[in-house]
């Protein structure tokens, strides 16, 4: 158990962010006594409208430069929480803070990528990376540049008049990256992003992501990441810290901070198959399956109002 | 660490080395030989039907007379006046219907309430028969270009009304979160992402709308008007000249051929990020 540490802000107590994992200590992103209840359509012969805790009693900071991966199982609102973060769903109740502001969208300080493309297919690959430089009225000379350093940081620069249909899957997600990271955000959103892909394309994608944020970090960019994914191993592999959600309500079930030794980007291959890794992963799939059991008795989410 | 850093292995077979099919060049000659055929069947029954007197002639025509009623009406000064009469407020329906029917829906497909006020009215005014209202169009306009063009637009502009109002409205909801998050807002949102992703289903109704402006044109010089191409077919038709009226109909299908092949052009080069 010595690779795996509770992180110490999981619900209800005091932050100490890990020196190594999160930067200066300020939280980048904040959610206290989140709650969220969605309305679900009124089904013949209920009594009333039902409703559904997606979210309930987040209590989570996020250190500036942290890299946080949400895992669990789908319905447990980790998606929900990046939505809120983006500014797109606001907390039944609870306070979400960005940077200590209220979350807006359209906040150029975020980059948001999801698990389908979302390419724009009347666009070339290169206009697609350049769309969040439009936005920031970039000149057009700026935009091509810098669009065509992220397709080549992607390793797509000879494809860049390519439209979305002439590219493959795994093409795509890197065209959706370079895009998500084109503008330089500080805060990265990440949802399943490499869910859709192949397990050698998905393994390829997530060394690129990890060596473009790793060599940032060096450079004293580091980005806070808030990584969604249903796949431990993957959690394990690219984040500092890896939460831990379970459904109905949706809710932290635990908190822990991977001490696994960066830079992993070049090695990520050799990394899954260190002891370290497998004691990881094991010790966590144990706490999740543990907590999915406890979960069954505690947890009936589903309330009627 | 031994022997095991490698990555898991992988498929070796690699998407594109899936067999192609074998030429389809003996199928579609084929194909065309027995649409050939087809035709020329009916064509010659037609002929042999009517020059038996198993139908009759004056009615039904003959394909050989249809053939020269055409060399002779077509490029008469007379057909050609027609055809530029009719084209000429098939044209101006097409514009100003596309133009204005589009406006329209995309206002409609925009604006919720818009959409609330006016959509309802949609549906039961594109169910009025138009046509109908030719008589009191032409009252109106007198026997002028513009009554042929105003029934034609009454037209199309529901149709592309319907059409545009859809299209936007049907947008790729993963393109709107990401437009969105991205940071675009009303306009560019519009002219970025809304607009562009309507023009397949813009164009679709467009190719409709040529088909459609012809009709309209058509029925409202056939009721009443002093030249096109719905005039002469009325007046052939009670000359008892069924061939020349054929000729027309020919004439027609013709030139909506040549102009939808035209449009698919110009779709294909728009479109072509579609494949």
């Amino acid at each position: 158990m010595s690779m795996l540490v509770d992180s110490g802000s999981g619900a209800r107590s005091e932050v100490t962010a890990d020196e190594r994992t999160g930067g200066d200590g300020g939280a980048t992103l904040a959610f206290t006594g989140v709650r969220q209840v969605f309305a679900m359509p009124k089904q013949r012969g209920s009594a009333g409208p039902r409703s559904v805790v997606a979210l309930d009693n987040i209590d989570l900071e996020i250190p500036d430069g942290q890299f946080v991966a949400l895992v669990g199982a789908s319905g447990c609102g980790k998606t929900t929480l990046l939505n809120m973060v983006a500014g797109l769903v606001k907390p039944t109740s609870g306070v979400v803070r960005v940077k200590d502001q209220a979350p807006r969208v359209a906040n150029l300080d975020i980059g948001y990528m999801f698990a389908r493309d979302a390419l724009l297919p009347w666009r070339s690959a290169r206009r697609n990376v350049e769309l969040p430089l439009e936005v920031r009225n970039w000149d057009r000379g700026r935009r091509r540049e810098r669009a065509m350093e992220m397709l080549e940081l992607v390793g797509l620069r000879e494809k860049h008049t390519q439209y979305r249909m002439q590219l493959s899957q795994g093409m795509r997600q890197r065209v959706a990256l370079a895009r998500t990271l084109a503008a330089d955000p500080s805060i990265l959103l990440m949802d399943e992003p490499f869910a859709a892909l192949d397990a050698r394309t998905k393994l390829t994608l997530q060394g690129e992501f990890l060596r473009i944020w790793e060599a940032q970090a060096a450079e004293g960019q580091r980005k806070t990441v808030l990584f969604v994914t249903h796949d431990l191993q993957e959690a394990v592999l690219l984040a500092d810290r890896v939460i831990i959600m379970l459904p109905n309500p949706g809710r932290v079930a635990e908190d822990l901070i991977v001490e696994l030794p960066r830079p992993r980007a070049e090695h990520l291959g050799e990394v899954m198959y260190t002891p370290e890794f497998r004691e990881i992963t094991q010790s966590l799939f144990d706490r999740l399956e543990g907590a999915i059991a406890d979960g069954q008795v505690a947890g009936h989410g589903r309330t009627s109002a | 660490m031994t022997a095991t850093h490698e990555a898991p292995p992988v498929a070796a077979a690699r998407v594109d080395d899936v067999v192609k099919p074998p030429p389809k060049v003996a199928r579609r000659a084929l194909i065309t030989a027995i649409q050939v055929l087809v035709v020329g069947a009916f064509l010659a029954l037609w002929e042999v039907a009517s020059r038996q007197e198993w139908i009759d002639p004056l009615l039904f025509g003959r394909p050989s007379e249809v053939w020269t009623a055409f060399f002779d009406y077509v490029p008469s000064e007379a057909g050609v006046d027609s055809l530029k009469a009719t084209m000429t407020a098939v044209a101006m329906a097409f514009v100003i219907g596309s133009v204005v029917g589009t406006l329209a829906g995309l206002i409609l497909g925009l604006s919720k309430w818009a959409d609330d006020i006016f959509g309802p009215f949609l549906v039961p005014l594109n169910s009025i028969p138009r046509i109908a209202l030719a008589p009191m169009f032409i009252a109106w306009f007198g026997l002028t270009t513009e009554a042929k063009v105003f029934l034609a637009v009454t037209i199309v502009f529901f149709i592309l009304a319907e059409n545009a109002r859809s299209a936007v409205k049907s947008v790729d909801p993963d393109l709107m979160t990401m437009a969105k998050v991205v940071g675009l807002k009303r306009a560019s949102l519009l002219w970025k992402v809304v607009l562009p992703s309507a023009v397949p289903t813009l164009f679709a109704g467009l190719r409709l709308t040529f088909t459609y402006s012809l009709l309209g044109v058509i029925a409202s010089e056939m009721i009443a008007a002093t030249s096109g191409v719905g005039q002469d077919i009325v007046l052939y038709s009670s000359g008892y000249q069924i061939n020349t009226v054929f000729a027309i109909i020919i004439e027609l299908v013709i030139v909506a051929v040549v102009l939808n092949a035209v449009f698919q052009a110009v779709e294909r080069r728009l479109l072509r990020w579609q494949d």
